[in-house]
């Protein structure tokens, strides 16, 4: 390919300006990927909980109804029914 | 020793690991102990006609003092309350009411009835407990406004609390349950069939939804089942469906689809069926089986005029099942 000085800037500017939005895009992912997946970690679930109850003026109050259960299957990231 | 646990109040049966929220978002495992996160928070509190729950044979034209907490089991497409009932708690505008002030705020407003209603109040279950527990002492009834999607026990151990229930019957189809409402049909027929045996005042309605719960053969089959397993004498309604959250594309029921819903109900052998939703209806009436007599005429929640005696036809005598008392201020 033969380019003139100035295509050969523009591409390469073309090319800059290209990488750096993927860059912010990659970014941007990893930064919002924890809350809007959810998180399934028990450190994530906790702060998230406890970021509810704060933001809700929540309380607990013990439940009724329940069990302990055997863990869930390691691969497991939800609820179970 | 594990941190997880069931949650044994709905089919679902969740199983939560640590720190993890059920499928209704409002019941919460913290290190090996179910909470809930809505006992006392409510989220909607109104004073209605106790007509609106439906309930048409149950302390006519009374006030009943209605509660609600974020947060539900079933995830219906169509939920005319999805901005409360699909939201976790902590995204809905609370206000704390404890049982007690419940109980106390209904007495001060001239309510008869707390009614536990607008999301799903299983998924609040404790709260309910507590609140129908002092309102009973109170002197107070206990209605329940339900989905009915909840496991036996919890179920039989609430009743001898609630005085009254509504209890919305969605589709006599598995399929239905499945696809517009993330559950499942037998664990609603077996709540109903709890209410009934456990001398629960029962009415049960049935939202009548274009293209996907209208084809009378499944009007005829849910009625049918009604009849075999409630009896002819709790009432049904057929409400009208408006457009509403996931299901906005679909138009309004057409009055004449509910009045042949009513129709069938009628020739199956049902009592008392009632058109809801569409205000001046002649279903919104409800009628003396035997003789034919206008007992109670209603436009809407509105009552028009009454006359039964007691808890019979004023002209006939028939007995009309219910818990009946002459409406405030009603003369005739």
């Amino acid at each position: 390919m033969n380019l003139t000085g100035n295509k050969a800037k523009a591409l390469i500017s073309g090319l800059i300006a290209v990488s750096a939005a993927l860059a912010l895009i990659v970014a941007g992912r990893a930064v919002l990927a924890p809350s809007s997946a959810g998180g399934t970690d028990e450190g994530t679930l906790k702060k998230q909980l406890d970021e509810a109850i704060r933001r809700g003026g929540l309380e607990l109050h013990e439940a009724k109804f329940w069990r302990p259960a055997p863990p869930p299957p390691a691969d497991s990231e939800a609820i179970i029914p | 020793m594990t941190a997880t646990v069931e949650c044994l109040l709905c089919p679902r049966r969740c199983i939560l690991a640590n720190y993890q929220r059920g499928d209704c978002r409002v019941r919460v495992n913290v290190e090996g102990k179910l909470y809930t996160l809505v006992y006392g928070k409510a989220c909607a509190v109104h004073i209605d006609p106790i007509e609106k729950k439906p309930l048409f044979h149950y302390l006519p034209g009374t006030a009943i003092y209605s509660i609600a907490t974020a947060g539900c089991n079933l995830h219906c497409k169509n939920c005319q309350n999805w901005e409360i009932s699909q939201q976790a708690p902590e995204d809905t505008r609370n206000v704390n009411l404890a049982p007690g002030e419940v109980v106390a705020a209904a007495q001060r407003t001239g309510c008869l009835s707390i009614a536990y209603t607008y999301t799903e109040p299983n998924v609040f279950y404790e709260y309910v407990w507590d609140t129908a527990r002092l309102g009973r002492a109170a002197g107070l009834k206990n209605v329940m406004v339900t989905a009915g999607y909840i496991e036996p026990e919890p179920l039989r151990a609430l009743c001898p609390l609630i005085d009254a229930a509504n209890v919305d019957l969605k589709a006599y189809s598995d399929d239905f349950y499945r696809e517009i409402c993330g559950g499942r049909l037998a664990p609603v027929l077996k709540a109903l069939l709890i209410y009934k045996e456990m001398g629960v005042w029962l009415e049960v309605t049935n939202l009548v939804i274009p293209d996907l719960n209208d084809a009378s053969a499944s009007i005829r089959a849910l009625v049918r089942w009604h009849i075999d397993n409630l009896g002819p004498d709790v009432p049904l309604h057929f409400s009208r469906f408006y457009p509403m959250y996931k299901l906005a594309n679909l138009p309004p029921t057409p009055e004449e689809t509910l009045t042949r819903a009513r129709e069938i109900g009628l020739e199956e052998g049902l009592r008392y069926v009632y058109v809801g939703n569409v205000p001046g209806h002649p279903g919104n009436n409800t009628y003396c089986p035997k003789c034919g007599l206008a007992l109670v005429e209603r436009h809407g929640f509105d009552i028009l005029a009454y006359r039964l005696n007691e808890n019979r036809c004023g002209r006939c005598g028939e007995v009309i099942a219910g818990v009946w008392m002459k409406p405030p201020g009603i003369i005739s």
